[in-house]
């Protein structure tokens, strides 16, 4: 089992998107991703345009200035997803991110992971949405019982 | 070979400035957002090193007065009315414990009263000079001063002998009990203003416990997350320091202001308990380290038990 700073070190490599977006609410949606770079103590001028490219990939450039609560869920959901790659992680965990979202907002969304994908990014998606699971041609595994399942290799 | 100094330089130099800029942020931010919270561990601070400098200052005044007292051993003979005192010198020289003696005749000592009280019509009433001649003896140190005295005592012809003993002793007595008094309310006021720090971190380290959650899940480390807390401590008892200073220096000015109007004997007094350039720039320096002292070991006490979970 990890532990400490161990553990913190192993969470760097990782994106994690989740349900509820987990934004820190006092402060904007630049301070919370940048807030992951600032707490590894990278400087200040590499986070600035760092910060640039990943609030591009989500489409939020022209709210950064904003706090959490002036945002829709949808664009919440894409700041965390900004935040989730601004490390440029090998493996983003996103855990039901259209889960609190309308379908136009949830399709989005999977339309900026599919993005990521792209780029060279794994990405891993839990969802209970049958129609996204329908509509995606990548691999498919089930949870049953406690056991997985595999149903579909893209 | 200058180049690579200098790349090398940057390369140490810029993690560091990068961390201080991080700490001092976030250090502000708390600061800021704690709002009165911060006022309950200032004020407190502020009230513990004001008491603690106000003591150790007058320790300091109280322990210059009896060196300047102490320094003085002195033994004041006076002779009974009539007998002159010049025989006498030679004898009292020859004791062993005696480093000098020097002669005050009467009339030398009634000039010099008349001078010191201004010479009035009235004091010329008294029918002559009421003084007696008098034998200033230097002992060789304090300690032989009591056995001198009771010798000098019973000397023929010697009226009274006169001592600072007993001015000493009093003296001493009460700088152990300023002392005493300035120990205990420095220890029960520490531990007033550890507990008042201690709680206003964990009450603040409670209020952000769900951006510490996000920042433990985005990778910060647990130095990275609890140091800007323990900084805030630390800011706590060098502000605290800093107020206290200017009240000590207020209440100085004041006291000297108050001093200035008394009559002469009572400002001769007062630069008796003048202090040093030195002393004087330790007080601000000491309530400092003090202060910061008590605020990283309160905040340490609250950020423990969460960093440690």
């Amino acid at each position: 089992m990890l532990w400490g700073d161990r553990l913190s070190l192993l969470r760097r490599r990782l994106g994690i998107v989740f349900q509820d977006y987990r934004l820190i609410p006092r402060r904007t949606v630049a301070e919370n991703v940048a807030l992951v770079l600032r707490t590894q103590g990278v400087p200040r001028a590499e986070i600035h345009h760092r910060l640039q490219s990943a609030l591009e990939v989500v489409g939020l450039q022209h709210k950064a200035t904003c706090f959490p609560e002036q945002l829709s869920g949808g664009e919440q959901q894409r700041a965390s997803i900004a935040r989730a790659i601004i490390g440029t992680p090998d493996l983003l965990l996103a855990d039901e991110p259209t889960g609190n979202l309308d379908p136009e907002n949830a399709h989005q969304v999977i339309r900026i992971l599919r993005r990521l994908n792209s780029v060279g990014i794994t990405v891993m998606v839990t969802t209970h949405n049958q129609a996204l699971v329908q509509a995606t041609n990548h691999p498919v595994v089930y949870l049953h019982q406690g056991c997985l399942q595999q149903d579909k290799v893209g | 070979m200058g180049a690579l100094d200098l790349k090398f330089l940057k390369q140490k130099v810029e993690p560091l400035l990068t961390r201080m800029d991080y700490l001092l942020r976030e250090t502000g931010l708390g600061l800021r957002r704690g709002g009165w919270m911060n006022w309950a561990a200032i004020s407190t601070v502020t009230v513990l090193l004001f008491l603690f400098g106000l003591s150790l200052q007058a320790s300091w005044q109280v322990e210059g007065l009896l060196e300047q007292v102490g320094s003085q051993v002195e033994v004041s003979v006076y002779l009974q009315p009539g007998i002159p005192a010049a025989p006498l010198r030679l004898q009292v020289a020859n004791l062993p414990q005696v480093a000098e003696v020097e002669v005050i005749s009467k009339d030398q000592a009634w000039a010099e009263l008349l001078a010191d009280l201004g010479a009035e019509a009235t004091m010329q009433d008294l029918g002559g000079n009421p003084l007696v001649d008098e034998l200033k003896v230097k002992a060789q140190n304090s300690e032989v001063v009591p056995k001198l005295a009771e010798q000098l005592m019973q000397m023929p012809g010697v009226g009274s002998v006169q001592y600072l003993d007993e001015a000493l002793k009093h003296l001493e007595k009460l700088s152990q009990g300023l002392s005493w008094i300035g120990f205990t309310v420095t220890i029960v006021l520490t531990v007033t203003a550890l507990s008042v720090i201690t709680t206003t971190i964990r009450l603040i380290v409670m209020a952000r416990r769900y951006e510490i959650e996000v920042m433990q899940l985005v990778g910060a480390t647990t130095t990275w997350i609890y140091l800007p807390f323990v900084l805030q401590g630390v800011a706590f008892g060098l502000i605290g320091g800093a107020i206290a200073w200017s009240f000590i220096a207020a209440t100085q000015r004041f006291a000297a202001h108050l001093l200035s109007q008394q009559p002469n004997f009572m400002q001769l007094l007062a630069n008796g308990l003048r202090l040093s350039l030195l002393e004087l720039l330790m007080v601000p320096l000491i309530l400092l380290s003090f202060g910061a002292l008590v605020g990283l070991v309160g905040s340490l006490l609250a950020v423990r038990r969460f960093a440690l979970r």
